[in-house]
Order: structure tokens, then C-alpha cells, then sequence
């Protein structure tokens, strides 16, 4: 921990411009030769720009950090874009603040709340689909009724218009409200049939018999929850050349990823090129497609890593499944 | 990929090859030193880092032969070497900008924000409104929050502090964009 603060004070002195020339020859060496390294500055500058931003820096801080920062066009942009998120949040403050379900909540309601948002709308959008259905014939049948009332009325001797006026107003409402309901079936008819294509996708994803002479698939979810269990299991046939891995992503924000399939004593066996980001349904996966001959009757994972703007390369998660012989 | 100006693609290639011979982890690993070059020139003040980044892989790449056959370690150490180079070439040639002129550059411009709240909208729900609360108090007060927004998402400061880099590194992609656009 010690040492954690001695290297963090380090690169704060490094970034300010307060260092000597050795050190700093130490630091822009590891810069570049260790990832992690180079993400840590990367986080610790945006921490000083922040505090730049919001004048928590010394007086003699903020001078060394304006010739050092502001110096450059990327310096600039980073101070930029702290300014702008700080007013826009400081700005929007009271209405973020009361957003329900989220911050409010505690953390495993929020945790619920998140993972079963995509599922319970499912659910809701079902029954709210029933229940337009059912209005959209009441509402005919209202329709109907009063259109009749009106034809009728209209063959009444003259006199009788104001009663003709109201239930025609009557009429024009119902049909604003008819068209209303059609257009909010329609909405959700067509977001039916989307969810239905999504489900078949990723039925399809896993058991197209076509595909499974020649590829052998499997979704993934980051974790070891389910290691083992029937879910996480590939079953390679002879036949089968390719095996295709689907990792599902808690969060897609990197701009590339790279996998490295292990063995489950950590011995590595393969590494991916650069791999992107794609959307299954509604979830994003990253895809990996290797050769099934790398696959032994054996438990795997796959330690995923994703790269940052900055081109660094963080760990995302692992990713474990067992391979069946069959 | 980056491809730099003033080079030939055979001595390109050798390069890339130089750097890791599965030219899809070459490229990851070009990239990887041209951004890090970039921030090393930035923090030494220069003026225009991307120019100096270019001009040091420039150097590299016309050497590529002698220096393949001959550096041993790590590349990336070679190109340090050189950067330094140019790096001390450029205090000759140029004067660092006075800070007081470019801070009038940061004063927040319309196109900016405009940019900035269009970038905001097309974030993820849960990254814009992380990274609103992120920024959503001031001074001190922003320290205590973000210890309580980590612990409210079940996440060390650390990994909050990653994650708000990582969708920073968005926006700026995205700001940059949209302001070339306008």
C-alpha cells in the first residue's frame, strides 16, 4: 500500500514537471514498456486535471500544472472536457440526484433492479400487448355503437342538433383515442416481434443444426458461477471444425479486445488478435472463433482484456467452460 | 492503423514485423507506442506532440533494418531513445507557448458544449449518468461522493476511477468527431 502511494506520488511530481531528469527517464521508460503502468498515469492525470478544474491544486500546483498542461492542444482538451462535465453535472445536479432505482437504492436492489430490467420488460410488454388488444375491440365495439347512435340521429327532423353535436364530438374523441391505442399496438406489436427475432437469434446462436457439423457455439457469461454446470459446456463432434465463443459483456465501453484461452491450471493455450465489440439481441458479445483441435476433453476460460482509448489493455473478465468429446 | 507519411510500406512492414511478428498484435503494439510517445511529449511540454510522435516513428522506421538486426529488448526502448532526440532537437527550434495564451483556448466555446451534450446523449444510460455523478460535486465534496458512489456500485475507487477514464476516453473520441462535423 506504502509503495502504492510512493509510486502514485511519483507520478503526480512526474506530471507536474517536479521531477529530476533520471527519474523522469524511469517513469517515460515504464511508460512505455508496461501497460498498467501507463493507465495508472493515464487515470492519476485525469485526477489532477479534475483537480485543476475545481481548484484543489496549491497555488504553486496550479502553476506548474498550467505550463505543463495547458502547453499542449491535448492538455487543453483534457482540461476542456473536465470543465464541461463538471458544469453540466454541477448544472443537472438536482435532477440526476433524484433518479429512482439507481444511486437511491441499495447496492443489490440496484444490482436486481439492473439485471432484471431487460427480462421484466419483456414480461411487461406482453401483458401491456394483451391489454391493448382488449381495449382496441372495446374501443371498436364503442365506436360502432356510437356511430350508429349518430346515423340515426341524423335521420331525426331538426331540433335534435345538439345532441348530434355532442355525440358527434363523442365520436371524433373516440376515434382520436382509437388512433392513439392503434398506434401504441403497433408499437408494440413491432417491439414484439423484435424481442421474438432477438430470441431466436440466440436460440439459433446455440443450436442451428446446421452450423453444428462444421462449428461448435457456446454463449459465455463472465464469471465462475456456473463453471461446470450443463450451461457453460461445449460438445465438440468430429465433425466439428471451428468452435465459437460468444462472451457476453457486462460493459462494451472498450474500443478493442483481446482473448487468451487457459487451461484451468492457468497454462496458456491460444491469444486472440484484436476483436470487437458486437450486439447479439440485445446484450454485446465479443466473438471468438478458433480451431476445435485446440479444445481437449478438459476445463478452459478465457481471460478477456479490453483496450482502452489510450492503448492500454485492462481485464475485463474471465470467462470459464468445460469441453466434451463426444 | 496510423500509418505514417514519408515511408515506404516494405520499411513499414519491417517494422511491424520488428515489433511482433503476428502482424495483428504488431499493429496493437504500433499503436500502443505512438499514443504512449504522444503523452511522453505532451508532459515534457511540447507544443505539438502528435508531430513529434510522427517525426520519432518516422526515425525508426528509416533505420528499421540496421536497427532490427541490432537492438536487443524491448523496442519500445529503442524508440524512447530516439524520441528523446527529437525531443531535444525541438528545444532548439521552438518556444514553449506562454500558458497564459492558451488558457483563453480552454474558455468553453457554444460548439463545444453543444458537442459535448450531444456526445453525453449517446452514451449508454448507465455510463452518462455515472459519469455525471462522477463529476457531480465540488471541492472536498467531490472526494467524499466518489467513495460513496463506489461503494453504492460495489466497486473499489480505483475501478470507479478506471471506469470514468474509460468513458472519458469516449467522449473525447466522440467530441472530437462531432466538432470536426460542425
Amino acid at each position: 500500500m506504502e509503495k502504492e502511494h510512493d509510486s502514485e506520488a511519483v507520478i503526480r511530481r512526474y506530471l507536474l514537471g517536479d521531477i529530476s531528469e533520471e527519474e523522469r527517464e524511469q517513469v517515460e521508460q515504464k511508460m512505455l514498456t508496461d501497460g498498467e503502468y501507463f493507465s495508472q498515469i493515464s487515470v492519476l492525470e485525469e485526477e489532477l486535471v479534475d483537480a485543476y478544474v475545481s481548484q484543489r491544486l496549491s497555488a504553486d500546483e496550479q502553476k506548474k500544472f498550467e505550463y505543463y498542461f495547458l502547453s499542449n492542444p491535448q492538455g487543453i482538451e483534457q482540461v476542456r472536457l473536465a470543465k464541461g462535465l463538471r458544469d453540466h453535472a454541477l448544472k443537472r445536479r438536482p435532477i440526476e440526484s433524484t433518479r429512482p432505482g439507481v444511486y437511491k437504492a441499495e447496492p443489490a436492489v440496484k444490482r436486481n433492479y439492473l439485471r432484471s430490467k431487460i427480462s421484466v420488460s419483456g414480461y411487461a410488454l406482453a401483458i401491456a400487448a394483451i391489454i391493448l388488444v382488449f381495449a382496441g375491440f372495446w374501443l371498436a365495439a364503442s365506436l360502432r355503437s356510437l356511430q350508429n347512435q349518430v346515423a340515426s340521429l341524423r335521420a331525426l327532423p331538426p331540433g335534435t342538433t345538439a345532441r348530434e353535436q355532442e355525440l358527434q364530438q363523442q365520436l371524433a374523441e373516440q376515434q382520436a383515442r382509437n388512433t392513439t391505442l392503434e398506434e401504441d399496438l403497433k408499437r408494440e406489436q413491432d417491439q414484439k416481434a423484435r424481442l421474438e427475432q432477438e430470441l431466436v437469434a440466440l436460440k439459433g446462436s446455440q443450436s442451428n443444426p446446421q452450423s453444428r457439423n462444421a462449428l461448435a457455439s457456446l454463449l459465455i457469461a463472465p464469471g465462475r458461477i456456473r463453471a461446470g454446470s450443463k450451461d457453460n459446456i461445449i460438445v465438440i463432434q468430429p465433425s466439428v471444425e471451428r468452435a465459437l465463443f460468444q462472451l457476453i459483456l457486462r460493459n462494451a465501453e472498450y474500443d478493442s479486445f483481446r482473448a487468451s484461452l487457459k487451461k484451468d491450471d492457468g497454462q496458456s493455450v491460444w491469444t486472440s488478435g484484436s476483436l470487437k465489440a458486437q450486439t447479439l439481441g440485445q446484450r454485446s458479445v465479443v466473438q471468438v472463433s478458433l480451431p476445435a483441435s485446440l479444445l481437449s476433453e478438459s476445463d478452459f476460460f478465457f481471460e478477456l482484456q479490453g483496450a482502452s482509448g489510450d492503448g492500454s489493455y485492462e481485464a475485463v473478465g474471465n470467462y470459464y467452460f468445460k469441453v466434451s468429446k463426444k | 492503423m496510423k500509418k505514417h507519411t514519408n515511408i515506404n510500406k516494405e520499411a513499414f512492414d519491417r517494422l511491424l514485423t520488428w515489433l511482433n511478428p503476428d502482424r495483428e498484435m504488431a499493429g496493437i503494439r504500433y499503436e500502443e507506442i505512438y499514443v504512449r510517445l504522444v503523452k511522453i511529449f505532451a508532459r515534457r511540454g511540447s507544443a505539438s506532440p502528435e508531430e513529434m510522435a510522427d517525426e520519432t516513428i518516422n526515425r525508426v522506421t528509416i533505420k528499421i533494418d540496421a536497427v532490427a538486426a541490432t537492438h536487443q529488448g524491448d523496442p519500445a526502448l529503442y524508440f524512447y531513445g530516439v524520441a528523446k532526440r527529437v525531443f531535444l532537437e525541438s528545444l532548439k527550434q521552438k518556444s514553449v507557448p506562454l500558458p497564459e495564451h492558451m488558457t483563453a483556448l480552454i474558455q468553453e466555446s457554444n460548439k463545444y458544449q453543444d458537442c459535448l451534450e450531444v456526445c453525453l446523449e449517446q452514451l449508454p444510460p448507465e455510463s452518462r449518468w455515472l459519469i455525471l455523478e462522477y463529476y457531480s460535486e465540488d471541492k472536498q465534496a467531490k472526494i467524499d461522493h466518489r467513495k460513496n458512489l463506489a461503494n453504492h456500485l460495489d466497486m473499489t475507487p480505483h475501478s470507479l476511477r478506471m471506469r470514468a477514464h474509460r468513458i472519458k476516453a469516449k467522449l473525447k473520441e466522440c467530441i472530437q468527431n462531432c466538432l470536426k462535423e460542425k
